[in-house]
């Protein structure tokens, strides 16, 4: 049954919202069992917060010229009952949502949504149990009211001769504003615009949109997305540590593959498919990508 | 016809129909999956495709990456159809922000989806 779009349905999506504009794309709204367009909604608005948190991580380490980028932790201390017994919070969006007395002496599973809880009992608690004294993990925190907060965490256990304690590391990656070291002044420090983030992204989806055909000069390159072939050179390479026709030759290859792991596919064919101009050429850059040829690859995939 | 773990796969008339199973989280690891038995499944052939992705529930940017390069490999075209409001908006969204050259839509009939892959499928 469709949903109305009331206030009290659209809480979460509001919450999401207001932490969107401030900058916190590490919340996912709780979903729920229904399809409606509500939950579409909610789908879109996880899906698009998802998409703004790994492009800005992966760009983060280059907007340096202000800011310096911080790792903020959420620390927790557990007894042998995996109670909370203390906590160390940097993180503000969880602690203006969470009020220490219902962290401390709680089990601290209640802290996780439905979902991370089976994952902590099933990937955590069980491994560490044979010793294991770290792991990571993905722990999906309850948030405000509807809201998740997905941090990458680490969890050690330490054991005594009559306990076993665990602690709980969760972080987040983010920005601070530099009032320690002047960056401004370091001229080799690298600085990418969010219009340089937005054409490198671009310059990478048209190489992966041409994988079939040769990758146009560097020179026509630059014409098409109206910028200078040095900045494609030494901004590409930064970005995603290979030149553009070095990365147009590995997703080939990596397409490849799937191929030769997958279908009877001749190599022939596949050099092909792949828009190889022969089939020397095709070995050639597999064995230089991935230090086997072809046939020894598909040798190895058929033993295995 | 091939009933995988995550997804149903059959060919009728020179369309490869792909339905998701209900209730999946897909995950790059699902979509790998997913993958790995559509091209065993094709024998080596390309084909235009019918997705019905009303199954999913939801699905993470790594699986939608993964999806719109690695398994784009043998499809001609692909045509999307689901009556289900939620997957009608996953969908519009991983065709908005994955946008690739292989010819793709959405479609609210089932004969205007085949209509579509039937031009693509020569």
């Amino acid at each position: 049954m469709e949903r109305e779009f009331t206030k009290a349905n659209l809480q979460g999506v509001y919450r999401m919202l207001f932490e969107l504009a401030k900058g916190n794309l590490a919340f996912k709204i709780e979903r729920s069992s229904h399809h409606d367009e509500l939950e579409g909604l909610i789908a879109l608005l996880n899906m698009t917060a998802e998409k703004l948190h790994k492009n800005r991580n992966q760009f983060l380490w280059f907007n340096r010229q202000n800011g310096i980028v911080v790792i903020k932790t959420l620390s927790f201390l557990l007894n042998q009952e995996c109670e909370v017994v203390h906590y160390c919070c940097e993180i503000e969006s969880f602690e203006n949502s969470t009020r220490s007395d219902d962290i401390l002496d709680k089990p601290f599973v209640n802290l996780l949504t439905t979902k991370s809880r089976a994952a902590w009992k099933k990937k955590i608690l069980e491994p560490l149990k044979q010793e294991q004294t770290f792991t990571i993990l993905p722990l999906n925190y309850k948030s405000y009211d509807h809201l998740n907060l997905n941090l990458h965490s680490v969890i050690t256990r330490i054991p005594y001769p009559d306990a076993v304690i665990y602690i709980v590391t969760s972080c987040l990656l983010d920005i601070k504003k530099d009032d320690v070291f002047n960056f401004r002044e370091n001229t080799t420090m690298n600085k990418l615009s969010h219009w340089d983030q937005q054409l490198f992204h671009e310059i990478e989806e048209y190489i992966i949109d041409h994988l079939q055909e040769p990758l146009k000069p560097v020179y026509e390159l630059a014409s098409l997305f109206n910028t200078n072939e040095h900045k494609i050179k030494t901004g590409f390479k930064e970005i995603f540590g290979v030149t553009p026709f070095q990365y147009h030759r590995e997703q080939r290859i990596e397409l490849s593959k799937i191929l030769i792991a997958n279908t009877d596919l001749s190599l022939k064919d596949i050099a092909r498919k792949m828009g190889f101009t022969s089939y020397p050429q095709f070995s050639q850059h597999f064995k230089n990508y991935t230090e086997m040829s072809p046939r020894d690859f598909k040798k190895r995939i058929q033993k295995s | 016809m091939f009933e995988g773990e995550y997804a149903k796969l059959w060919i009728e008339d020179t369309i490869l129909f792909i339905e998701y199973r209900s209730h999946l989280v897909l995950t790059k690891q699902t979509a790998m999956e997913v993958l790995r038995s559509r091209l065993a499944f094709q024998r080596n052939q390309e084909y235009a495709v019918f997705c019905d992705p009303s199954g999913i529930v939801s699905a993470d940017t790594d699986a939608l990456d993964y999806l719109s390069r690695e398994g784009t490999l043998l499809i001609k075209a692909v045509a999307f159809y689901t009556p289900s409001p939620l997957n009608i908006l996953l969908t519009e969204f991983f065709l908005e922000t994955h946008r690739r050259r292989l010819p793709a839509g959405i479609f609210k009939h089932k004969i205007q989806a085949l209509k579509f892959l039937k031009s693509h499928s020569q």
